[in-house]
């Protein structure tokens, strides 16, 4: 195989730019995520979510023939998947874990039947514009970072800036100091008038739309179509992120983007490698990605334990219990 | 166990009076006509007439002895799997690599099955069983160790290592253990000695058997032994376990263990009585249905069982509704996942 085209000095600008496009949608997710468990609710649902955000702003660009009306669907989709889950885990108090994993299985269950419903019979399923890409002016003209950084899909930037948006709400707002009191004690910011139920549904809404965001950017973004089960773990990846990156939107940027640089590569070197006869086997590739994810888990893990973690994670908040 | 302990949000607990196994019946009974009732709406926007199509399903399943037989075989990978499952569960560890337990077992299994040369099924049958138990139990228990001594999310890495899996069996299959001679990329073909029958007098496969047995064998284990007593205390509170003196980290190992080996046990199982060959369609969910499976039966074995045996006959039933209604097949796992939402919001709600 050519390792000139996967290593080669110019292979390596569009490289990193297609590595950051590719971790858009894991750090959207996963920014989302932080802030629902800075809240104390593990939202294991993100893999649904993202895989209803996808569908939705798929479907959508499809029939109003605009692709950003199809984004703006993705957020209100995974809010609203957000808040059923909401009503089980915040309202009911139900298990969060159980209620999260029987989310993932009804969507990626509901979303299979909608899509082999609606397009099984066509033999090429059908595609949507993507956004354009944005050179940034002036910023596209610095040598080596203009072109990896500021020629980029337009919602490359909605992306970051939203990431941004969730850290400055969670560490630069009063809303934010709720939230993550809510996360450590929900006694005592129960008892200093804040009502924990609230705060937790609307930072679980928060996740539930960024992880819709996250699905919007991989259909609309990067790929242009939809096929079933398209996010592939993208949103238990996101889960992982959370943890390396300590409860941190913006750490969990930075994670993302190490992913989507693999990804990237792995995808390099396939399409170099010219699939059956490459000397190391493909499916090295289609694993590295999982791969990479349990060893930065584990990883994250073996550093100081728990540092970070929000005291009532997961854990059901009833305010009879403590009264 | 005494029942007051056993708090009654968590779906079957720990043991209970007989007055609140009753009350888990009903509140289950409810879910899953909420959940009838729910899909029913669901198969009329599909284009169904929704009594119609339960007719149709219920006859698919049960109007001829062999839509039963056909029934109780797609129930045997769920409840094998489930039935194992039900232990982590207890335990408040979250196995959900089942999936991928499967493939390493009906890959360890299957490998014994073709190229070890023994034509006495008598010994290659329970060779098969215990490679491939051996595998799926040694899958999850690598995350079971990852958890308890590394503190990695278990929930996070088996589900990696679903990809993982899947992944390794994809290779193995398409490159050193491929059957040359077959256009499908596949194993060869299982040899007769290592095939599950089908009981004599009946067109159901050995299968059904280990899957009794397992049923038996592990509510045995959860309800009788000190083993079982361990998983339900630490189910209920890891802190006072690890106080009471029980080695949680052991436990977590063992739980995790005990379920990968059943959904490897799973994966062999169904390799040599319905695949017969090796390949990456062996599993159509399986490993995540019964999760639903445990969920539904409220992590009791025998719960899991007949959950399996109910799913198995939607799958089966479901099979002939799409013949007559032209619906696509994912509408029925819809409904599964429903039956569990719905489960959880009857039994939150009739606490109230």
């Amino acid at each position: 195989m050519d390792w000139s085209a996967v290593f080669g000095a110019g292979a390596i600008i569009p490289w990193l730019n297609a590595g950051i496009r590719l971790a858009m949608p894991t750090a959207c997710a996963a920014a989302g995520e932080t802030f629902a468990e800075r809240a104390g609710v593990l939202n294991l649902g993100l893999e649904g979510m993202m895989l209803g955000g996808a569908l939705a702003s798929f479907l959508v660009s499809l029939d109003t023939g605009s692709t950003w009306i199809g984004f703006l669907a993705a957020p209100v989709v995974g809010a609203l998947m957000a808040l059923a889950m909401g009503l089980f885990t915040v309202k009911l108090k139900a298990e969060q874990v159980v209620t999260g994993i029987t989310l993932v299985l009804l969507a990626s269950s509901f979303t299979s039947f909608l899509y082999q419903e609606l397009f099984e019979i066509q033999a090429a399923p059908p595609r949507i514009d993507r956004l354009p890409v944005v050179a940034i002016p002036i910023l596209r003209d610095i040598p080596v970072v203009g072109p990896i950084l500021f020629t980029q899909n337009v919602l490359v930037y909605v992306t970051v800036a939203l990431i941004v948006l969730v850290w400055f709400l969670l560490f630069r707002t009063r809303f934010g100091l709720e939230a993550r009191a809510v996360g450590e004690s929900p006694v005592a910011a129960d008892s200093n008038g804040v009502s924990v139920d609230r705060v937790r549904m609307l930072a679980l809404m928060i996740s539930g739309a960024m992880a819709g965001v996250g699905g919007g950017v991989l259909v609309i973004a990067q790929l242009g179509f939809y096929q079933d089960q398209v996010t592939a773990g993208r949103g238990w990846i996101a889960i992982a992120l959370v943890y390396f990156s300590r409860w941190n939107p913006i750490w969990a940027l930075g994670g993302a983007l190490l992913f989507g640089v693999v990804d990237a590569l792995q995808l390099r070197i396939q399409a170099a490698g010219g699939g059956f006869h490459n000397p190391i086997p493909f499916e090295v590739f289609q694993a590295l990605p999982y791969l990479v994810t349990l060893g930065v888990l584990i990883l994250a893990a073996k550093r100081q334990r728990r540092v970070g973690q929000p005291a009532a994670l997961g854990i059901p908040y009833e305010k009879e219990a403590h009264a | 166990m005494a029942a007051e302990a056993a708090p009654i949000d968590v779906p079957g607990a720990v043991g209970g009076s007989a007055m609140q196994r009753a009350r888990g019946v009903l509140v289950t009974l409810i879910a899953i006509i909420a959940g009838l009732v729910v899909g029913g709406v669901a198969l009329a926007a599909a284009g169904a007439p929704p009594l119609a199509a339960y007719g149709e399903l219920v006859r698919g399943a049960f109007g001829s002895s062999f839509g039963v037989y056909q029934s109780l075989e797609q129930a045997v990978p769920l409840a094998i799997i489930g039935v194992g499952l039900c232990v982590p569960f207890r335990a408040g560890i979250w196995n959900i690599g089942a999936e991928g337990q499967f493939y390493v077992g009906a890959l360890c299994g299957g490998l014994v099955a073709i190229y070890l040369p023994i034509d006495q099924p008598a010994i290659l049958i329970p060779l098969t069983f215990l490679a491939a138990m051996a595998g799926g139990g040694a899958w999850a228990y690598a995350a079971g160790w990852l958890r308890a001594h590394r503190g990695v999310n278990e929930i996070v890495s088996t589900l990696m290592m679903n990809y993982i899996a899947l992944f390794i069996l994809l290779y193995l299959v398409r490159i050193p253990f491929r059957d040359p001679d077959n256009l499908i990329i596949q194993s060869k073909v299982v040899p007769p000695a290592a095939r599950l029958n089908d009981i004599p007098g009946t067109f159901v496969h050995g299968g059904i058997l280990v899957a009794v047995f397992l049923t038996i064998l592990i509510a045995w284990l959860l309800a009788r032994t000190p083993f079982g007593f361990h998983v339900g205390v630490m189910g209920l509170n890891p802190e006072a376990a690890e106080a009471a003196g029980v080695d949680t980290k052991r436990m977590i190992k063992r739980v995790m263990a005990i379920s990968g080996s059943l959904a490897g046990l799973a994966g062999i199982v169904q390799v040599e009585a319905v695949q017969l060959v090796v390949n990456g369609a062996i599993s159509r969910q399986f490993g995540f249905t019964a999760i639903v499976v445990a969920l539904l039966g409220r992590r009791s074995p025998v719960g899991a069982f007949l959950a399996a045996c109910f799913l198995g006959a939607i799958a089966v039933g479901g099979v002939s509704v799409q013949q007559v209604y032209q619906i696509p097949t994912a509408i029925l796992l819809t409904i599964q996942a429903l039956f569990v939402f719905l489960l959880l919001a009857a039994e939150r709600l009739v606490r109230r």
